[in-house]
């Protein structure tokens, strides 16, 4: 006679999987009747770009991918509208140019959205421009507290049955960690991660902490609040030392493998930072030290906020030049655009459009400029035929009602914002 | 996991399922599980000496000891942030690698369900005081008691002697148990991601902004706001009954139609009832009950409430949301007692008057301050006179709607006791037409905004 134990998995069995078969029916069943009632809404809602990339992607057109910067509109100076994509579409129209772009995207969603981009036939080429800008790779963007919402979308770059992706939305299977969570990891990050790391990064301070710690504390206490809050910002989206160990540089690595898989072209560009403010602001040069000149010559010097954080805003960048280098990756210049960023310097930072947070939005000067390099590079160094295709794009641009850029944004300008107070 | 447990000899299962339970556990965060660990150990061996000691002293000395250990433990990644977070002494620790840590866990990230498994603990010590319990001689198999996965980081907080005996006695897998676990497993996940998380979604919209909507929309949120937290918690507990019923262990019922209720005192008989009879065995029974006087009831009342607000978060608005239920009850208690009781009127009355003041309560749980609980307050009951823009109004779905409405005629109206046992006679057709109705709307319409379970940040 069978032992109780295996009567009862017998029965169990017989139970079961008849159930089972009957339920993955109702499953198949569902499937096709979500297919044809809410997964068009339900991408509408909760993926922002899913129907973008179906477009761009089967279209058979070389892709931009990119964060906000591609399109960040300067209301203050800008009357031009263009994205960097389209600016580098105007260079050349005998392409087709699609930008996949949003923003607070960054390279661990386009790997996820590259693998959905189909091959295609063997004798066309595919051009893949990436832009990337520096603070992605630190934790302040790691951490962001919009990561669940964006891994929630990730779940929409997938060819998996539709019900699928709606349950796993629905129990929320992707990395679903709370904003909260997220702000610890980040905390954990800045008191833990050793800023004197490699050779060429320096920093006054070990970690992280101990700068925004100094920020707070240590700094010239005469320093306007303002002033202490911009430098905390910087502090904290670029005081981070890249090692080959960063979750970005791991996500850069496998965009480059799949695109070598797939034999497209991958082109990467850095996005540049507000150097202009960050110099401003680290240097003794910083107006609201100098007209503390007396201040400056007392024992306070040493309290002066360090200049090292240009420095390892710098490491960062040739780190990541470097690696793409290494794994064989087109890089374009876009990290030193001169003519653009003494412009810029000229007019005090304005071209940037946020002026108290360190992001990488720029009006239409630098997003041209940005384009204008890519084109270059496109263009193998051709000079000759670069400028005419600048001649061409900047006359379409005067017909589409030019931009002011004598502006100077009033935000921006430290002689007339709030620095004054220390003067008085 | 099922499977393997019981394809083990029945001797070694529990060691199965202890493994299991600290791998749950320790896999979301590894700290979490030494925490756990430690305030295991420490109860386990203070009881033991409890038991063998000799005089009221050393009984006593051991029994604080282990509760004086637990609530440190408690006060340090609970409510530190909340009693001393700005203060030097935090701004000192938090640069010293060795409390590092723990002011970030405390500060950002409480453990989950510590204080639901330190309250089981306590439990276990007090009753071994008291001579209900003799102490389990075997640490680890004391370490699954106060591990047990399924309800471990929401309960219900489960008494030693009950879940005890269960863990380890013999048994013989049966398939109803097994029916019955996967019914009560479907119908909290329905509860869960179908009601709560879609209320939800309407909540999170209002209280992100809640000047923007009008006050309609303000009524709206507190009212979907009272069943989110009810159908979040009440399908948790569900679901952990279910889970423990697949291993043959039958957990406590956490909720007994809480709406049903006439008055306050009668509602905390029916809402969290395994932390309600813990506070009145091991709080309100001690300080006195309601043998010590109208002056040690109210004080006992109004302790326990104090403590259960805190208990639910360290926050202000919590202490406000405790007190006010306390004092709530109390007004029921003394001067609400018989008024419109015998006709069906007056328990209609009664019923909807108790709904409404824990809805009412529930403004001080949700807001993330009290001057936002005043300020829902006034948008309650003061209408928007001027505003530069208009009024905005809350939308919800259709289905929302149609699940909380199915979810509330289920449990207040049709299912008499708990529903598995009102499904288990049902035929074929109906059982199934349910069974397929919960997993649509779980599969479809499960609500997309990622919201934890509330109580697991208790």
């Amino acid at each position: 006679m069978m032992p109780t134990k295996n009567r009862f998995f017998v029965e169990a069995a017989r139970w079961f999987f008849p159930r089972l078969l009957g339920v993955l029916l109702f499953l198949g069943a569902l499937n096709y009747v979500y297919v044809n009632t809410r997964w068009e809404n339900d991408v509408r809602q909760f993926s922002r770009v899913r129907n973008r990339i179906d477009s761009a992607f089967n279209s058979g057109a070389d892709i931009y991918l990119g964060e906000s910067s591609n399109t960040s509109f300067n209301p203050w100076t800008d009357t031009l509208n263009e994205s960097i994509a389209d600016f580098l579409q105007d260079y050349f129209p005998e392409r087709k140019i699609e930008a996949v772009t949003h923003e607070g995207y960054h390279p661990g969603l386009f790997k996820q959205m590259l693998a959905l981009l189909p091959t295609l036939h063997k004798d066309s080429t595919r051009t893949i421009w990436l832009g990337v800008n520096l603070r992605t790779c630190g934790p302040s963007a790691i951490f962001s507290g919009n990561e669940a919402s964006n891994q929630r979308e990730a779940l929409y770059y997938s060819n998996r049955p539709p019900l699928l992706t709606r349950i796993f939305m629905g129990l929320h299977f992707y990395d679903n960690r709370g904003e909260k969570e997220r702000e610890r990891l980040k905390f954990q990050w800045w008191r833990t991660r050793e800023l004197n790391g490699p050779e060429g990064s320096k920093a006054p301070y070990n970690t992280t902490l101990d700068w925004i710690d100094a920020v707070s504390h240590n700094y010239d206490t005469r320093l306007p609040e303002d002033i202490k809050g911009m430098m905390g910002a910087y502090v904290k989206e670029f005081a981070f030392v890249l090692d080959e160990e960063n979750q970005r540089v791991q996500d850069l690595k496998e965009i480059v493998a799949i695109c070598k898989s797939k034999g497209w072209r991958l082109v990467y560009h850095i996005l540049p930072p507000n150097r202009y403010h960050a110099a401003w602001l680290f240097t003794p040069q910083n107006p609201a030290v100098r007209v503390n000149d007396s201040l400056i010559e007392s024992d306070l010097r040493h309290e002066l906020p360090p200049s090292e954080l240009l420095e390892l805003i710098d490491y960062n960048y040739s780190f990541l030049r470097r690696k793409f280098s290494e794994w064989g990756v087109e890089v374009v210049d876009n990290y030193h655009l001169k003519e653009a960023m003494v412009a810029n310097a000229a007019k005090k930072g304005s071209y940037f459009t946020d002026q108290w947070y360190p992001t990488e939005h720029y009006n239409s000067v630098i997003r041209l400029a940005i384009a204008e390099q890519l084109a270059f590079q496109e263009l193998e160094g051709d000079s000759v035929a670069w400028l005419v295709r600048k001649q061409r794009v900047r006359s379409q641009l005067r017909q589409n009602n030019y931009p002011n850029w004598d502006i100077v944004m009033p935000l921006s300008d430290p002689e007339r914002r709030g620095y004054r107070v220390r003067r008085d | 996991m099922w499977l393997v447990y019981f394809m083990l000899p029945q001797t070694v299962r529990w060691v199965f399922l202890l493994i299991a339970s600290y791998f749950f556990y320790g896999f979301w965060q590894l700290e979490f599980a030494a925490l756990m660990l430690f305030t295991t150990v420490v109860d386990w061996y203070c009881a033991k000496r409890l038991y063998a000691a000799q005089g009221l002293f050393w009984r006593q000395f051991w029994m604080w000891l282990a509760i004086s250990s637990d609530l440190v433990i408690l006060f340090a990644f609970k409510y530190f942030d909340f009693a001393l977070g700005k203060s030097p002494l935090a701004q000192t620790l938090y640069h010293m690698p060795a409390f590092a840590w723990m002011i970030e866990l405390g500060k950002y990230v409480i453990p989950a369900g510590i204080s639901f498994y330190t309250f089981q603990s306590i439990s276990y010590v007090v009753d071994i005081y008291r001579g209900d319990e003799k102490p389990e001689p075997n640490v680890f198999k004391f370490m699954l008691f106060v591990s047990f996965f399924p309800q471990l980081v929401a309960g219900p907080i489960e008494r030693f002697g009950k879940l005890h005996q269960q863990l380890f006695a013999q048994y013989l897998p049966k398939l109803e148990d097994v029916k019955n676990g996967g019914r009560l497993l479907l119908y909290g996940l329905f509860l869960k991601v179908a009601v709560a998380d879609n209320l939800a979604g309407v909540v999170d919209t209002y209280y992100a902004d809640p000047g923007s909507f009008s006050s309609s929309s303000a009524w709206m949120a507190s009212f979907m706001f009272t069943f989110q937290v009810y159908y979040d918690f009440f399908g948790y507990s569900l679901m952990a009954q279910g889970a423990a019923l697949l291993f043959g262990i039958d957990l406590m019922d956490n909720f007994n139609k809480p709406f049903l209720a006439q008055s306050v005192p009668e509602f905390w008989h029916r809402w969290h009832m395994s932390l309600s009879t813990w506070f009145r065995d091991y709080i309100y029974i001690p300080v006195g009950g309601n043998k010590g006087g109208t002056g040690r009831l109210i004080f006992g009342v109004l302790l326990v409430f104090f403590t259960s607000g805190l208990w639910h978060g360290a926050n202000a608005t919590m202490i406000y949301f405790g007190l006010s239920q306390g004092v709530l009850y109390l007004f029921d208690r003394f001067v609400f007692r018989k008024t419109f009781s015998g006709n069906s009127f007056g328990v209609a009355f009664r019923r909807l008057k108790t709904a409404f003041l824990f809805m009412m309560t529930l403004v001080f749980f949700r807001s993330g301050n009290v001057g936002q609980s005043f300020d829902i307050f006034n948008h309650l009951w003061v209408p928007r006179t001027y505003c530069e823009t208009p009024a905005l109004n809350l939308q919800v779905d259709p289905q929302v709607w149609l699940f909380l409405l199915v979810g509330l005629v289920m449990d207040h109206g049709v299912v008499k006791e708990r529903v598995d046992r009102w499904m288990s006679p049902l035929k074929l057709g109906y059982r199934w037409f349910w069974y397929l109705f919960f997993l649509t709307a779980v599969l479809l319409f499960g609500g997309a905004v990622n919201h934890p379970f509330v109580y697991f940040q208790f």
